[in-house]
């Protein structure tokens, strides 16, 4: 999975709960996929993910990955992802590569304080498909 | 502007800061009055304005200030002067004529010609004018039906720039439009070209209140030449402080030249001393841009600032460990202490307002000027110069600089996750924080030892172990309640400096 786009995003997702959620994560950057799951069992019990309405951001750092990503999922359905944050429309995951290259780094902590806009989670929560894409494609062209 | 003026004055002040009702009991309490007092001053200012209630008041809740209203009359105020003169308007611009013609005798009937009065009102007005000079150690003399007032040249400048009221504006502007009687447009227009050209010179901005200040004297000045050209100065300058002046170099052109395009509009030669003056006035005025930069402060504005700022900052109960404050309060003292000594009063137009909005703040000021007259041997420092104390002060309570920010760690298990968002939204919101780095949670025993100073960790996660009561757990939502707590921990640790 080398040089692949450090961000993805994904319309129409068919996820129905969180462990589906961490399993495909898993299994699409690690060959460790138990351990990066556990990874991210072990960070949500010591804060929650939710970040705004609807909206989740699970992120580790890991040994295991190959290639630092990010990855956002707009659901088909929206789902509870635990018992307060419900109704979860929106999935930003971030998996992040030990030791990370400082470039790269400096990209991912753009694109955080973006989400810090509401107008920007806004967007991205009500989005239609190709303007949902175009604004993370945007992200990556424009800030590499 | 006498008391009861200042009342009705107060009492709107008063009323257009509360949106909401306001009993007359409460009223009273204000004004330090009656409240029967209080309905006759509101019964007086609706009765005043044009419109009919200026003050609506309604059964139970009290009075409340129609703003729109407000805002309207105060508008039309000004322009709305009628020919008839009020006993005390006479007698000021009887008062004028007289001082810009000393030490000139006029004749009484040719003063009085205008306002058909008789003798016996003539006679009163002349006790009146005659205490009001009193004031200025002026003497009204009265010779063969004429009256002439008789004293040195400084005093009279200063009696005619306190009686006139145009000189009471803020925005000098205004000046231009200005529809008073006695006020020559064409004068109006040379001065501020003036004022520009001091400004273009010294390469600077006078800000208010010396742009009037200087604005005033200027006019006075012209008025006073073109009235009685051949006046006599009794006052003496001393070679040391003309030596004073003439080291002081560019202000000292500065004022020559001025001097010297007046003596060309009015078509006359004027005294040395005049360069004096406006010299004085310029040194008294506070100016911005390079200047103040450049400009050493001597120990004495030094001390006296820091007597100012270590007696309030122990009066109002806040540390003022602020420089900036500093800089701009010496810079306003430099001047001020120039107008001490040369008795240059600078009127304060916002002198109401300031006393009402910080009140406690302005009463603080007044004590310590008081104490710093004394122990600096100083003449008194009046209401208005600590006016503009006092809105030092409130500018730096109100900007709140005089805490410094809180340095502050923002971590999370990647130190790049949600600790860049919260960061992003804590600093949004949080100003005071100084967000100095952001770390991930296992290394943040290394980044409390590169940041000793650290006050403040804001975590996105539970932290097991060591624990320091530093640290605040919030969510990376930053909810409503994350932010209460935060605050909460801000006022905590200002608390606890």
């Amino acid at each position: 999975m080398v040089g692949k786009n450090l961000f993805q995003s994904y319309f129409d997702s068919h996820f129905q709960t969180k462990e589906d959620v961490y399993e495909w994560i898993a299994e699409h950057t690690s060959q460790q996929r138990l351990t990066v799951i556990d990874q991210f069992e072990e960070r949500e019990k010591a804060g929650s993910f939710l970040i705004a309405e609807h909206v989740v951001l699970p992120h580790i750092e890991s040994e295991e990955v190959e290639e630092s990503q990010i990855m956002m999922f707009r659901l088909a359905k929206p789902f509870d992802w635990d018992q307060e944050s419900t109704d979860v429309q929106l999935i930003i995951a971030l998996v992040l590569k030990k030791d990370e290259e400082i470039g790269t780094k400096k990209k991912i902590s753009l694109f955080m304080r973006s989400l810090a806009d509401e107008a920007f989670i806004d967007e991205l929560l009500h989005a239609e498909e190709t303007t949902f894409h175009q604004k993370i494609i945007q992200f990556q062209e424009e800030r590499s | 502007m006498n008391s009861k003026d200042n009342r009705e004055q107060e009492l709107l002040l008063f009323l257009s800061k509360n949106q909401d009702y306001v009993t007359s009991e409460d009223l009273a309490e204000i004004l330090r009055t009656s409240q029967k007092t209080v309905y006759r001053l509101i019964k007086k200012i609706n009765d005043k304005s044009q419109f009919d209630s200026l003050i609506v008041s309604e059964k139970g809740r009290g009075y409340k200030l129609d703003y729109e209203k407000f805002i309207n009359d105060q508008k039309n105020n000004h322009s709305s002067k009628g020919d008839s003169f009020s006993p005390d308007e006479r007698r000021k611009r009887i008062m004028e004529e007289l001082l810009l013609s000393s030490p000139k005798a006029l004749k009484i009937h040719q003063l009085y010609n205008d306002y058909y009065v008789g003798d016996s009102v003539i006679f009163s007005d002349e006790q009146v004018i005659g205490d009001e000079l009193k004031k200025f150690d002026l003497i009204l003399e009265r010779k063969n039906r004429t009256l002439a007032v008789i004293g040195a040249e400084a005093n009279i400048r200063k009696a005619i720039k306190e009686s006139n009221e145009i000189f009471n504006v803020i925005d000098i502007d205004d000046l231009k439009m200005n529809q008073e009687l006695n006020f020559n447009q064409y004068d109006v227009l040379f001065i501020l070209d003036q004022l520009r050209q001091i400004e273009k010179d010294l390469n600077i901005t006078i800000p208010y209140p010396y742009n009037v200040n200087i604005f005033s004297h200027l006019y006075i000045l012209l008025s006073r030449s073109r009235k009685n050209p051949t006046f006599v100065f009794t006052d003496q300058v001393s070679q040391e402080q003309t030596d004073r002046m003439k080291r002081d170099s560019i202000l000292y052109e500065v004022s020559k030249s001025i001097v010297h395009r007046l003596m060309k509009y009015l078509n006359q030669t004027l005294p040395d001393i005049e360069v004096y003056f406006l010299y004085q006035y310029l040194v008294s005025s506070r100016m911005q841009g390079t200047m103040v930069t450049t400009s050493n402060l001597s120990s004495k504005v030094v001390q006296v600032t820091e007597v100012y700022i270590e007696e309030m900052s122990s009066r109002i109960g806040i540390t003022i460990d602020n420089q900036s404050l500093f800089v701009d309060l010496a810079n306003h003292i430099k001047p001020m202490l120039n107008r001490l000594e040369h008795k240059i009063r600078v009127t304060n137009s916002l002198l109401s307002q300031i006393k009402v909005t910080y009140d406690e703040l302005f009463l603080n000021v007044a004590i310590v000027s008081a104490l710093i007259s004394e122990t600096f041997n100083l003449p008194a420092i009046n209401e208005d110069e600590n006016g503009f104390i006092t809105l030092y002060f409130a500018k730096m309570i109100e900007t709140s600089q005089h805490q410094r920010p809180i340095k502050t760690l923002i971590m999370c298990t990647t130190g790049i996750g949600t600790s860049e968002l919260l960061k992003a939204k804590a600093s949004k919101k949080f100003p005071e924080l100084d967000i100095v780095d952001l770390v991930a949670s296992r290394n943040v025993q290394k980044f409390e030892e590169k940041y000793p100073d650290v006050e403040l960790i804001l975590s996105t996660i539970q932290v097991q172990g060591d624990q320091s009561s530093k640290s605040l757990l919030v969510s990376a939502m930053f909810t409503v309640d994350d932010q209460k707590r935060l605050q909460r921990k801000i006022e905590e640790i200002y608390h606890g400096r």
